[in-house]
């Protein structure tokens, strides 16, 4: 990622790269997804009266069991738990990984010695603790966060991590020329500059949360969408089933969205200055 | 050309010093015996060899030479931002260690900070040195005012022209008030005509602050137009071949500088010294 690259001349503004007008991006940018999104609904509408529901069902069956859902209040039950275990966890998630990737990022001592143990960790798949979380803290919300956390937490931490190690030189030496002391070069400096870096952590780290949600309460729960989706998937519910996956879709989405929003209204030299 | 034609070309007595021991009460700043080597796959680039000369309080010097002769080197090196080999930076007669507070640098690579508005990164070097809040302000809205840009002050740097830009990095670093301003090859990436409006501006800045401005570039013209005295270096060895007096009456923008019959000598001569010491490679 180049935060250096300039419009190498000239008297001319340094407009972005050339690229097709707004309104005509706009329009690809929405028109072009959905003329996807109708023909794959066009297609599984069509396989769902060929192929058994109890493999596929269908669009509208899908449509017709959340509803169904809905009004009997089983995601109403169900999704405030789940969503108020998720946002904690990836509030704890994204904190952690934030602080101490810039701890390792900064202190080349603490990188030497934790990156051997969190490179370890973050290629192992984590379910394999979920065991060991259930001893710790038993079957319980508690557990079900802290896999939340476990989850977002790695993404962020190494992307964090990775900014500031990756902030430009040229900023640095910026600070340096001008007189900034230590802290003053790391506040002013080299966290923003790794403020890219983090935001892509943060949504990778939003997004993964709801697989952590979602395996959490599959594995250690009676209550939540990860539950319901085992429920509904033993009793062949497929309708159902694919109502909840389209949920648990859902909620990503709106996160990423919800990150991507926070960095093009606060943060916008991010996109720009490029 | 001959030897005696070359003497006539050449300065005064008082302008060939490349090397001055005992400083005198009007040397700002003192470059000594400064060596600097980069180790490389291969063979080791010597950068600087033997570096010594002094900065006179408020004058405009140059160091010209071609690519190699370890003028940025020089410049970094003045600023705490690289560390010789040997030798020594002397500032008002005190060896320098690390970053100084009285020195800025003009890089030639802008770096505004992008996520701060364009009088944000003027204030940046205040910040540094506690000045309070508004009076940072007032102090960069003046800068401003002094580079012509202040309708931009509370945009983003990165809407800015290369040109503005520039003028934002030179106001950034007059800002906090340096008793040597460190120029690298400013206006190298710039078209030619912001680079000449930049020019005249650097000279009118220099004479209204009265600040001492080392000044790297590889552009003999803009050297001359500039400087009161123009330090020619060589590659491989980087080295400091000699001291030019660049004798013109100021202010220069009254006349034509490119047609003035000394000019186009010293031009000549420079441009011979750089060409007959070069050696390989030029």
């Amino acid at each position: 990622m180049s935060t250096e690259a300039r419009p190498a001349g000239s008297g001319a503004p340094g407009f972005p790269r050339s690229r097709a007008p707004l309104a005509e991006r706009r329009l690809t940018g929405i028109v072009a997804p959905l003329v996807v999104v109708a023909i794959v609904l066009g297609a599984w509408e069509l396989a769902g009266l060929k192929i058994d529901r109890v493999l596929i069902s269908s669009p509208q069956g899908v449509v017709a069991s959340l509803y169904d859902m809905l009004r009997q209040g089983t995601v109403g039950s169900s999704l405030p738990i789940s969503v108020r275990e998720l946002y904690l966890g990836i509030a704890i998630g994204l904190g952690l990984g934030v602080l101490l990737g810039v701890l390792i990022g900064r202190y080349s001592l603490l990188d030497s010695i934790f990156s051997p143990f969190i490179n370890a960790a973050n290629a192992t798949p984590l379910n394999v603790l979920i065991p060991l979380l259930i001893v710790w803290v038993g079957i319980s919300s508690e557990a079900r966060v802290l896999f939340v956390v476990l989850i977002s937490f790695f993404p962020v931490l190494l992307n964090t991590a990775a900014g500031l190690r990756n902030v430009s030189r040229g900023y640095v030496e910026v600070g340096q020329m001008l007189g900034l002391n230590e802290r003053q070069l790391l506040w002013k400096v080299i966290l923003p500059g790794a403020v890219p870096y983090i935001f892509a952590g943060i949504r990778l780290g939003a997004a993964l949360g709801v697989i952590g949600m979602i395996v959490g309460e599959m594995e250690v729960s009676n209550v939540g969408l990860g539950y319901l989706l085992n429920f509904y998937g033993q009793g062949f519910q497929t309708g159902r089933l694919l109502g909840l996956v389209f949920l648990a879709a859902l909620i990503g989405v709106i996160n990423v969205t919800v990150v991507r929003g926070i960095q093009l209204r606060w943060f916008k030299w991010i996109t720009a200055a490029r | 050309m001959t030897d005696d034609q070359k003497a006539a070309l050449r300065p005064g007595p008082a302008a060939t010093q490349t090397i001055e021991s005992a400083a005198g009460s009007d040397t700002v700043l003192e470059y000594v015996d400064i060596c600097k080597a980069f180790p490389g796959a291969g063979r080791t680039v010597v950068a600087l060899n033997h570096v010594s000369f002094p900065v006179r309080r408020g004058e405009f010097i140059s160091l010209v030479g071609p690519s190699g002769c370890g003028k940025t080197t020089l410049l970094r090196i003045t600023d705490g931002l690289d560390h010789p080999d040997q030798g020594s930076v002397l500032l008002e007669g005190t060896p320098l260690s690390g970053v100084s507070q009285d020195m800025a640098y003009v890089f030639q690579e802008i770096n505004l900070l992008p996520w701060r508005s364009v009088t944000k990164n003027i204030e940046l070097g205040l910040e540094a040195r506690g000045v309070p809040k508004q009076e940072r302000r007032d102090r960069a809205m003046e800068m401003l005012q002094m580079v012509g840009l202040s309708s931009v002050a509370d945009v983003p740097p990165y809407t800015l022209s290369g040109g503005m830009q520039q003028r934002v990095g030179v106001a950034r670093a007059v800002a906090v008030r340096p008793k040597v301003l460190l120029m690298d090859e400013p206006f190298g990436q710039l078209d030619n005509f912001t680079r000449e409006a930049l020019q005249v501006d650097i000279a009118e800045l220099w004479a209204r602050l009265g600040m001492t401005i080392v000044f790297v570039t590889h552009d003999v013209d803009e050297a001359i137009f500039l400087s009161d005295r123009i330090a020619l270096f060589q590659p491989d060895p980087g080295r400091l071949t000699e001291i030019v007096n660049v004798d013109l009456p100021r202010p220069r923008t009254d006349y034509d500088v490119r047609a003035d019959r000394r000019a186009i000598e010293l031009r000549s001569y420079i441009v011979s010294q750089l060409r007959t010491r070069g050696g390989a490679g030029s």
